[in-house]
């Protein structure tokens, strides 16, 4: 009863957006930097009745249950499904959602939670809770706890989602367009143009954003060099006026959506391709290789592998799970 | 059997589940802090370049990535046998003072506060962080303003202001401007005022509640957290463990954590229970975190922090078992980094462009990096092979050093409310804003 005093004082003044906030299997990162919005909190809290953010709020899963399907005007996913708890939260803020958020890149791509893909479940099972090296007393836990998912699968391939922003975490002045794009066009005219549209990342153009490759928004000058050797990240010192890529560090630049205004390379250190794949890309590590490969001159197969001793890492920090080679597949299923 | 749970704790980063399980009779049988969650960062860590590691890690924690960065690159370092030069080293410590400005304060206010503000039993759907903006709206604006020196100054030392990327093998990719430095000059003040002025309401509110204080949550336990040579700090020294008693039982340094921590995994949680090695599993529960460094450190290095503790330790002793505590402590180390930032960024060789070393070579050996992250002691371990590739990783994060502490005061507290019913007899303040 109380609660809904509470609602009906606040319509008085707006019609406030429902929304919630969930967290899947993910850090925070994309939730710290919503509220690195800072001062525009006080713009923007007004517009929202936050109905879910365990974080934040003291609601429980319980309550999320109890909302009527379809209730909650924009649900945000942060993380991706590692447990199978995970998957029902996702599927229940599914049903309750109008529009559904894929919120981040481990939503979206599954992240680096997604290079455990790599690895046999039952192996990082034992690594994490047998051998690990302080462990003093080690047991596989199994009292009342959520077994785990065989692999990370990006969350879009489990329920469907209405809207996707991607970013390590996404930066505040994205999610902040996103917000505002809703509070201005209304929620339903934003989620019907993407709808219409379907193209992944569409909703960047319909919010203002740019459609284009980091390398399209970086100030750092290419000459067309080809090149004869490629360094790991510690070599030398970097200069900072030339493209990274030309001066043989691997930078994802060329296989990345822009959209975070190049704040690594800016930094002195080369991209890592956190915001996923640029713009027709399917593949974000192979575009990367390819790139790699038609500036090269002369490095050998052999030569390459020894100057990049770590393929999944290098080329797939963040996008594993959602490559055309998505988890480890195991010789016996091969010969099946 | 009537069982409780409580699905999400909520107010925390994270996933955590509480079951207490009564008998027929009314008593407590069992109580268990359920972690529901783990990601494998030790399983996936291995085959990634040693150099890659700092800037995968931070995606343990987005609200401490900073300090994961820095263990992190402390590892690498140690196992390739590189001193980075001493201006990186500064800029690297200033980005763990900054991270702990913010974290602090959202900490405080945004996790901690809405309790003491609208009361521990005020409708949830206004006693949080959005009731505070609400209800609040110019002390919001303080600490937002605060909040934000600490995530802006992370992002122009660490290239971004969630997940940092600038720390290397061999010191920073980028050095801090003098245009740069003087803004956060002009800034610094206030926030050391800020300090000031939570400090004052940190007090008021453990006086406030002093009934709560001393009677709910006394957990005599041990205590770990980084000293250099008995004074606090975050970034460099060894770890200390204090017994329950108060004693120094050990003070060591980061290469030897494991003749001294230990992991215990329940059947119940994903998370282990880290505990002091040498006492055994669960004498050897200890806790880590604000509380646990103000304990074991002799003194603040920073002057006003120093009279802080003082006054703490006038009022609560030391060692200090009372949980609730913990926010008082977390302001007098807010208040140490506010004072400690201002010292670094007058620093001459803050603004050095001698940051980075441009020889490294990757060496096959063992690396230990530890700081202290907001919520605790946290150390990473890489083992690296000759061409720079991990081999192996062990990670022991700040929030594992308190779970089987918080176990056994889950179970204190049930007894305290289902068997004794101490809760409904303790004496609470009217609410700052009533709603």
């Amino acid at each position: 009863m109380k609660r809904k005093h509470h609602n009906e004082r606040k319509r008085l003044i707006i019609m406030p957006l429902k929304v919630a906030f969930l967290q899947l299997a993910s850090c925070w990162g994309c939730h710290q930097s919503l509220v690195d919005m800072h001062e525009k909190l006080l713009d923007v809290i007004p517009h929202l009745e936050v109905v879910h953010w365990a974080a934040v709020v003291d609601y429980k899963y319980k309550d999320l249950e109890a909302i009527p399907d379809g209730e909650i005007d924009i649900g945000f996913v942060e993380g991706c499904s590692r447990t199978e708890e995970d998957v029902h939260h996702l599927k229940v803020l599914r049903k309750k959602s109008k529009a559904l958020v894929s919120f981040g890149t481990c939503s979206t791509f599954g992240g680096v939670y997604g290079m455990a893909n790599s690895y046999d479940i039952e192996e990082c099972k034992k690594r994490k809770f047998l051998t690990a090296d302080s462990i003093v007393e080690g047991t596989i836990p199994t009292n009342d706890v959520p077994d785990f998912e065989p692999f990370v699968v990006p969350n879009p391939e489990i329920v469907p989602m209405d809207l996707r922003i991607p970013g390590c975490p996404p930066e505040t002045d994205v999610i902040l367009k996103v917000v505002g794009g809703v509070l201005e066009h209304g929620l339903d005219t934003v989620v019907s143009i993407l709808q219409d549209k379907g193209e992944l990342y569409l909703w960047t153009e319909v919010l203002g954003f740019p459609h284009k490759t980091q390398c399209d928004e970086c100030e750092r000058e290419r000459e067309e060099k080809q090149l004869t050797e490629i360094k790991r990240d510690y070599v030398g010192i970097t200069d900072p006026k030339k493209c990274l890529l030309e001066q043989g560090y691997i930078c994802m630049g060329p296989a990345t959506l822009a959209g975070c205004g190049v704040q690594c390379p800016n930094a002195g250190v080369p991209c890592t391709g956190c915001w996923g794949p640029a713009p027709n890309v399917r593949d974000q590590g192979s575009k990367m290789m390819s790139a790699l490969a038609s500036i090269s001159k002369d490095i050998e197969p052999e030569a390459f592998r020894k100057m990049v001793p770590d393929t999944v890492g290098t080329f797939y920090k963040f996008f594993l799970a959602k490559s055309l080679l998505p988890r480890r597949v195991k010789e016996e299923s091969m010969e099946g | 059997m009537p069982t409780i749970k409580i699905e999400p704790v909520t107010r925390l980063e994270g996933h955590l589940n509480v079951t207490i399980e009564l008998t027929d009779d009314g008593k407590v049988k069992d109580a268990m802090a359920r972690v529901t969650l783990t990601r494998f960062f030790e399983k996936f860590l291995e085959g990634r370049l040693m150099e890659h590691a700092p800037r995968i890690v931070p995606r343990i924690c987005g609200i401490c990535p900073e300090a994961h960065h820095l263990a992190s690159i402390k590892a690498v370092e140690d196992a390739w046998d590189i001193t980075p030069p001493t201006p990186a080293h500064k800029l690297r410590e200033l980005l763990l003072q900054a991270k702990m400005i913010s974290s602090h304060i959202i900490h405080f206010y945004a996790l901690a506060a809405p309790d003491f503000v609208f009361g521990p039993f005020a409708d949830p759907a206004v006693r949080n962080l959005i009731g505070i903006v609400q209800h609040l709206p110019n002390e919001a604006k303080a600490t937002i303003a605060a909040m934000r020196f600490g995530q802006d100054l992370c992002a122009t030392i660490g290239g971004r202001a969630v997940h940092p990327v600038t720390s290397l093998p061999g010191g920073q990719s980028k050095a801090l401007s003098e245009e740069e430095r003087d803004e956060y000059l002009k800034r610094v003040d206030e926030v050391i005022d800020f300090a000031n002025f939570s400090l004052g309401l940190g007090k008021k509110v453990t006086n406030d509640y002093i009934d709560v204080a001393l009677k709910v949550g006394i957990l005599p336990t041990y205590y770990v957290g980084m000293a250099n040579n008995g004074v606090h700090t975050y970034f460099d020294g060894t770890v200390r463990v204090m017994d329950p008693e108060g004693k120094i039982v050990a003070d060591f340094e980061p290469r030897d954590y494991r003749d001294y921590m230990g992991e215990y995994i329940t059947d119940h949680s994903y998370t282990s229970h880290v505990f002091y090695k040498p006492a055994g599993y669960p004498k050897g529960i200890w806790r880590a975190n604000t509380l646990a460094r103000i304990n074991v450190v002799d003194k603040m290095e920073t002057p006003l922090a120093q009279q802080e503790l003082e006054a703490f330790r006038e009022l609560l002793g030391r060692p200090c078992h009372a949980t609730f505590a913990y926010h008082w402590a977390r302001l007098i180390e807010l208040l140490e980094s506010a004072e400690k930032t201002k010292i670094l960024l007058e620093d001459p060789d803050i603004v050095s462009t001698d940051v980075k070393l441009a020889d490294i070579e990757p060496k096959e050996g063992e690396g230990v990096g530890i700081v202290e992250a907001p919520r605790g002691t946290l150390t990473h371990n890489y083992w690296s092979n000759p061409d720079g590739v991990i081999t192996k990783a062990n990670l022991i994060v700040a929030t594992n050093h308190n779970l089987g502490a918080i176990e056994v005061g889950l179970k204190q507290m049930a007894v305290n409310v289902f068997e004794k019913g101490i809760v409904s007899e303790l004496k609470l303040p009217e609410p700052m804003v009533k709603t």
